[in-house]
């Protein structure tokens, strides 16, 4: 098998407030490969969205070795943290997130920017990526004016307009009803199917279903890995 | 329990859980009421206190026109022969005072026999001044003490009553102590002892003429009381009707009529020009009030956004909005109670330091600053009424209808920020602190200056003390042995320059004119006089003073009474008056025909700031005065010098007061008084300025990224970098603060032109004091944005995660 793009071993994560101790991950070890469509469930509070925050490089391990792309990057200074994630990482959020003061395009050419991107490549990317979700002819209204199922469709306009090497996705149909909720799926797998990584956490066994492999998660622990129904 | 009360409890129980805020805001409102009731205060007793006495509204002062006193005999005849108002006459004049072997100026206050019973003033002990004393010429040796120079002077001696006092060389026995509130009818200028107008001729012994009897003398300030149900114009009218008999001669057409008008503390000329300075005064520390305000009411919106939640709750259960407005207006009028309390306390704090602006030298100035019942109403009343004003914004934003809306879109998980109101406080803050910095800055900038602007004299190696010889009796000839051989003693001590004698010293403040006729180019007569400033000097005063001769020579020991009569003019006065060929010109002075015999470089005499004026000098040999200030240049510090010349002056009369002993350079400080309590007050009020926008700021700044920690959050899971986060929240801070600037700087260029007149050296548009307060203000902004959005980049980026 081939280098995973992501390399997580023993990794744990302990938070301390006012004299607790909370274990949120302990000892996982978890690999995911380039291509992958890899689905994190469990029961509220195992430990998903710390795992997601760690994968993400929003959050450091308390110990263990995390490798992204063949480099450790368990302990980085968060100004590497914020390149890296910029440039590797495409979140997408439970709530959307999108910036209210900002147009839909604005939104999208964020990331861009603090990429340092010309304009005119940012201009570029933003249309095709709003074009791959179908949003192109929004890109000048403000959240505010759009639907739950089409502000969560910007958002992953934006999480993939910056190419990255890996989706992550936390509970990103959790806010929307089942028909907007089940577009937000096909797209996902729409842009797996076009060679994305992704990375979602997710309670909906239908939709963990969707994905190559499933991981449960149990207090911090991972429990079970199965292949899912759409083997690859 | 009312649902006024149950608004008080909630209002106090919300203020004791957040001290933060509440310390904020009521130190913000207390500096701002601290500011004007401090001003106030003052405004309060110079110009609206009525003065403690019975019935203050029914006193009246009167002028005889524009020359404004009157001669005795006109007194006696207007208060014996009109009947709708009662009269009295007093004069302040310098008394000398010995006791022992010592001697000291004190201001006397000389009083017709009705002043007392005109004013209603009571004795603390004994009795007052009354008719019986004002009955024959020199028959009534007694003295009223005022309750200050009694327990100041006296150490509140209880046996006073019965005592001799030694007062111009006259025994005066003590028969009273004045009320301790009774400070005289004049503000400042306070009355230490009052004698009987019949006492004249003892009292001011320098007088040639029986002042009693003349009527070419006016000097008698003269008040009244008006009797009741007599109004001031019918009271006017009925002294006017008597115009005819009371003045010898005809009153000039532009010397006008006798008036009568409400009493004020103050001297007519004085009363206007305070009547300027004080409201503008006021009007300065009103804009520190503002900028206060601006950040209670940012504080309170602030408070009112996080406390959203709670009002949604409210108006969820029922309540009107009303209710919620009500209940907001509480908490603020609560506010600006403690605020009104802990300003009066500190306005009374600043209110001490005030007789330390009072420059030491000069006469005993007082100024009751008490703060009365009128000043307590004004802090209270203001801070409410700013306090309702600037709690309304947030009490109806907070309790918008609407409120749900934002609560629904808010949790659609869309960030978005808020606050132009906010901003706009920011805005006014920034622009009025920048207006009050710019003042102070001018003054500062102008006070520097002020100091290297050369005077044209000498003002480091000399000492200057004024001797008074009239008040003890002095002829001409005496005084004139008197001072000859004071000068005479002062020049033969080792390390003495030169010594002369002058009648007005350089930067005195005062000034003396004299109109004079340029002879063969006499104006017509009914025309206007040319007029220009004088000064009565001695022998070697150029060279004393260190003015340089541009031609010509100084007054010599021939320069006496029978000699032919001369004069020394300034470099103005010939240039601009004689067109520069000045030597051997001849002037018409009092129809005695005066010759020109030197001309002197220009110096400053009136204030530092004036430019060149004509200028004469005379000899003293030639015109003499009795009250002269003697200049003694020295070769080194002048320091040692000040403890000699009251032994000087004691060896030749042990009874002659040495009046006014100052080096030149505490004089010359004198003379930077005005400027350097206008640079202190304005440094103080634009401090306060900074300090409180400063805070606004930062509150605004603080409260903003709070807020936005969840959008600072996306944007840092995005990848953005620190000093990207950073520098997004001060950009948008420093737009806010930039426009305030901006706005500032217009509304100062445009103010600061009224200062112009008082600021020496530089130009009311100085651009340096521009560019430097803009920097300032621009800088500390700059921190005060810094501080928080720094704050904000430690975010956490994990935010973006949760769903609130
Ligand atoms: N910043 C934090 N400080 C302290 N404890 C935390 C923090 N973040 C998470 N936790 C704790 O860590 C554990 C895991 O939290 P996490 O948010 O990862 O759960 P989750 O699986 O995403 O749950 P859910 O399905 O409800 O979103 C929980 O017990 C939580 O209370
Ligand atoms: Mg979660």
């Amino acid at each position: 098998m081939s280098k995973p793009l992501l390399h997580l071993k023993s990794i744990k994560k302990v938070f301390t407030t006012e004299e607790v101790e909370t274990h949120a991950l302990a000892d996982v070890h978890l690999d995911i490969h380039e291509g992958e469509f890899v689905s994190i469930s469990g029961p509220s509070g195992c430990g998903k969205s710390t795992l997601l925050a760690i994968l993400g490089l929003l959050d450091a391990p308390s110990g263990g070795e995390y490798w992204l792309n063949g480099k450790q990057v368990a302990q980085l200074t968060l100004a590497q943290r914020a390149r890296i994630r910029n440039r590797e990482i495409g979140f997408i959020f439970q709530n959307f997130n999108l910036i209210g003061d900002l147009t839909v395009f604005e939104n999208v050419e964020l990331p861009l920017v603090y990429r340092g991107l010309p304009a005119g490549e940012r201009r570029q990317r933003v249309l095709d990526s709003l074009e791959l979700v179908g949003m192109s002819h929004r890109a000048g209204h403000l959240p505010s004016q759009l639907s739950g199922g089409q502000q969560q469709r910007v958002a992953v306009a934006r999480a993939v307009g910056g190419r990255p090497s890996i989706l992550l996705a936390d509970e990103p149909t959790g806010n929307l009803d089942s028909t907007n909720g089940d577009a937000v799926m096909d797209l996902l797998k729409d842009l797996h199917r076009r060679g994305s990584t992704i990375c979602m956490v997710t309670h909906d066994t239908r939709f963990a279903r969707h994905a190559q492999r499933s991981i449960q998660l149990f207090d911090g622990r991972v429990v079970e890995e199965a292949a899912g129904e759409h083997t690859a | 329990m009312s649902s006024f009360t149950l608004d008080l409890k909630h209002a106090l129980r919300g203020l004791s859980r957040t001290p933060g805020f509440t310390f904020l805001a009521v130190l913000s409102l207390a500096l701002g009421i601290g500011v004007n009731s401090a001003v106030f205060t003052i405004l309060n007793s110079v110009l609206l206190r009525p003065l403690p006495v019975r019935e203050p509204s029914r006193l009246v002062r009167v002028y005889a026109g524009s020359r404004e006193s009157f001669s005795v005999p006109a007194f006696r005849t207007l208060a014996r022969e009109q009947a709708s108002v009662d009269l009295a006459a007093e004069s302040l004049k310098p008394l000398n005072w010995t006791r022992g072997e010592q001697s000291q100026r004190v201001t006397g206050s000389i009083v017709s026999g009705g002043y007392f019973p005109v004013l209603g003033v009571q004795p603390f002990m004994g009795r007052l001044l009354g008719p019986e004393d004002d009955r024959v010429p020199g028959g009534h040796p007694v003295a009223v003490l005022s309750h200050r120079f009694w327990t100041r002077k006296l150490e509140a001696d209880p046996s006073i009553l019965g005592r001799a006092l030694t007062l111009n060389g006259h025994t005066f026995t003590v028969v009273g102590v004045a009320a301790p509130t009774f400070h005289g009818d004049f503000l400042g200028m306070v009355p230490e002892i009052w004698v009987p107008l019949s006492m004249q001729a003892q009292a001011f012994p320098q007088e040639k003429r029986d002042l009693l009897e003349s009527h070419a003398t006016s000097w008698l300030e003269v008040l009244g009381r008006l009797h009741p149900g007599v109004g001031r114009a019918q009271a006017q009218q009925t002294l006017q009707a008597l115009e005819a008999g009371v003045f010898q001669r005809k009153l000039d057409p532009d010397e006008g009529h006798i008036e009568v008008e409400a009493m004020g503390g103050l001297p007519r000329a004085i009363q206007s020009g305070m009547g300027v300075i004080l409201p503008a005064l006021q009007a300065v520390v009103l804009l520190v009030l503002l900028i206060a305000c601006s950040n209670v009411a940012n504080l309170q919106l602030a408070r009112a956004m996080a406390r959203r939640q709670e009002v949604a709750v409210r108006i969820a259960l029922g309540g009107s909005r009303a209710q919620l407005v009500r209940q907001f207006l509480t908490e603020s009028a609560v506010l600006a109670l403690l605020g009104a309390g802990a300003g009066l306390a500190l306005g009374a704090l600043a209110l001490r330091a005030v007789p330390s602006l009072i420059p030491p030298v000069g006469p005993d100035l007082f100024f009751d600053l008490g703060m009365d019942g009128r000043v307590v109403s004004f802090a209270v009343l203001l801070s409410l009424a700013t306090g309702l004003l600037f709690g309304l914004a947030p009490a109806l934003q907070s309790t918008r209808p609407d409120v749900m809306k934002t609560l629904k879109e808010e949790s659609a998980g869309a960030t978005s920020r808020r606050g132009l109101t906010r901003r706009l406080f920011v805005v006014a803050q920034v622009a009025l602190s920048m207006v009050l910095l710019v003042a102070s800055g001018l003054f500062l900038r102008s006070l520097a200056k002020a100091k290297d602007i050369d005077p044209g004299f000498e003002r480091s190696n000399m000492v200057l003390f004024n001797v008074d010889p009239g008040t003890m009796g002095y002829g001409r000839d005496r005084n004139a042995a008197l001072f000859e051989a004071i000068r005479h003693r002062a020049a033969s001590l080792p390390g003495v320059r030169s010594v002369a004698l002058a009648q007005m010293v350089p930067l005195e403040g005062g000034r003396m004119e004299t109109t004079y006729q340029i002879q063969g180019q006499e104006v017509p007569k009914g025309t206007q006089e040319p007029e220009t400033g004088l000064n009565k000097v001695g022998l070697a005063y150029f060279q004393t003073l260190g003015i340089p001769l541009l031609s010509g020579r100084e007054f010599a020991e021939g320069d006496q009474p029978g000699a032919p009569r001369v004069a020394v003019v300034n470099a103005t006065f010939a240039q601009k008056v004689l067109g520069g060929e000045a030597l051997g010109r001849r002037l018409v002075l009092d129809k005695e025909v005066v010759e020109i015999v030197g001309v002197a470089r220009d110096v400053k005499s009136g204030s530092l700031g004036e430019p060149a004026a004509p200028m004469l000098f005379r000899p003293l040999a030639q015109v003499p005065a009795t009250s002269l200030t003697v200049h003694v240049a020295t070769t080194g510090d002048p320091t040692p010098f000040l403890a000699l010349m009251r032994g000087i002056v004691r060896d030749v009369d042990p009874y002659l007061p040495v009046n006014e002993l100052r080096t030149m350079k505490q004089h010359f400080r004198l003379a930077l008084f005005p400027a350097r309590t206008g640079a202190l007050l304005l440094g103080i009020f634009g401090f306060l300025a900074l300090t409180l926008a400063t805070t606004g700021i930062y509150g605004v700044m603080a409260f903003d990224s709070t807020q936005r920690r969840r959008e600072i959050g996306i944007r840092m899971a995005l990848g953005a970098q620190i000093r990207e986060v950073v520098g997004l929240i001060v950009a948008q801070g420093m737009r806010v603060v930039c426009l305030g600037l901006a706005i500032g700087l217009a509304l100062a260029w445009g103010l600061a032109r009224l200062l112009s007149s008082l600021l020496y050296g530089i130009a009311a548009t100085d651009a340096f004091t521009f560019a430097a307060i803009t920097a300032l203000l621009g800088g500390v902004a700059l921190l005060a944005c810094l501080i928080p959005a720094l704050r904000a980049a430690q975010s956490e980026p994990m935010l973006a995660l949760r769903s609130e």
